[in-house]
């Protein structure tokens, strides 16, 4: 019965995988891994529109996957760290720090303006409601 | 025709048709008007420059009529996107919503007054 | 007496015959035209990040100031039409400074219309007093 409120929340929910998803890369910025293994992988957060219902309304948004970036990262010359391989090498992450907090900056954004968008529906709906009040 | 009471200034029936049975209205200067009881309430005054009260009445359900209508029109404007001051709107719904509580009002206090006078004819 | 508490004589549409003055059938359709005008506000902030997505806007104002002219206000049409803005980097053109304002107007517009509704019932509801 409430469906702008519905679509918000998958708004939230979107935005706050994001959030998750960009934090957790963010903080892992300076994780090193040997040549042995994988890089840490950064994650990204793929997201698609929920399609419309019979009405022609939009009913959202949806994350769809969260594809992982790549597996070999930056080889780097780091022959004092512990993980190092024989020829010095290590495997940094292949992670844009400037577009991680870009893009954190613009999940908390979205988030923020979907829980905006839930108090002006509530009011909206509660004004429906009220509706014949006092009378 | 007089009755032991005489009438209260001059109630006329809310629907300004024929008078309801056992209750007249004194022409102005007849001896009945000499009677009449509640100060400054005498049959002349009806035709002194006061309001006769069905036309007071009468008045009274055009003004909120009217008010009614001016609400409606203000109303629609809002809904089309017309309606530049919503103030206009809320303004007009109280003063519709006001005076039909009077109209309301003022015809239960005719009423009730009709009924007390037809309680006490003899 | 008892007639009172039936659904009122039939009518092709269905609407009770004490209620569908232009007034009030005006006044619905803008609550519904509204209702539309927050749903699908609330759809384009939620993909305010989504690649390729978009933004789309109710429009029924000057549908329904033409339906209330011709007499006809039930027959008011809601249109969900896309804003055509143009798109950002990744395709996507929502304008989010737009859609807040649109949360905000609409939902102010909803309580002017819905206590207009109400106060208009309170009318009815005097005169049925006594």
């Amino acid at each position: 019965m409430f469906e702008a409120i519905d679509t918000s929340g998958t708004g939230l929910t979107a935005y706050r995988a994001w959030i998750d998803v960009l934090a957790n890369n963010i903080a892992n910025v300076n994780t090193v891994k040997p040549m042995s293994g994988n890089a840490f992988q950064a994650q990204f957060a793929q997201a698609q529109e929920i399609a419309a219902g019979p009405d022609g309304i939009g009913r959202g948004v949806r994350v769809t996957a969260l594809p992982l970036s790549s597996r070999e990262g930056i080889p780097t010359y780091d022959p004092t760290n512990p993980v190092a391989d024989a020829e010095g090498y290590v495997r940094r992450p292949d992670i844009d720090m400037n577009q991680q907090m870009g893009d954190l900056i613009l999940a908390q954004r979205a988030f923020q303006a979907n829980a905006n968008a839930v108090e002006r529906s509530t009011a909206m709906y509660e004004s429906a409601i009220a509706i014949g009040k006092g009378i | 025709m007089t009755s032991p009471i005489a009438p209260i200034g001059s109630i006329s029936p809310l629907t300004s048709s024929s008078p309801v049975a056992g209750m007249t209205t004194s022409p102005a200067g007849s001896p009945a008007a000499n009677n009449v009881m509640g100060a400054g309430n005498s049959a002349g005054s009806t035709k002194a420059g006061g309001l006769d009260f069905a036309q007071a009445l009468a008045n009274g359900f055009d003004t909120v009529n009217a008010a009614q209508a001016n609400a409606n029109q203000l109303a629609v404007q809002a809904a089309t996107g017309q309606l530049v001051d919503p103030a206009q709107l809320t303004i007009a719904t109280t003063k519709a919503q006001m005076l039909t509580q009077l109209a309301a009002a003022v015809q239960s206090k005719a009423v009730a007054a009709f009924n007390t006078i037809m309680s006490m004819q003899a | 007496m008892l007639s009172w508490f039936a659904d009122g004589p039939a009518q092709p549409s269905g609407r009770h015959p004490v209620f569908n003055d232009v007034t009030s059938v005006t006044l619905e359709a803008a609550i519904s035209g509204l209702a539309e005008r927050q749903r699908v506000t609330a759809n384009n902030i939620a993909n305010l990040e989504t690649p390729g997505f978009q933004a789309r806007a109710v429009k029924f104002e000057q549908n329904l100031a033409d339906a209330v002219n011709a007499h006809q206000p039930a027959q008011a049409r809601i249109d969900n039409l896309p804003t055509g803005d143009l798109p950002g980097q990744n395709g996507n053109n929502v304008n989010l400074e737009r859609e807040m304002v649109n949360a905000t107007e609409t939902g102010l517009q909803q309580k002017l219309l819905t206590n207009t509704i109400t106060s208009r019932f309170g009318w009815m509801s005097t005169v049925l007093k006594g």
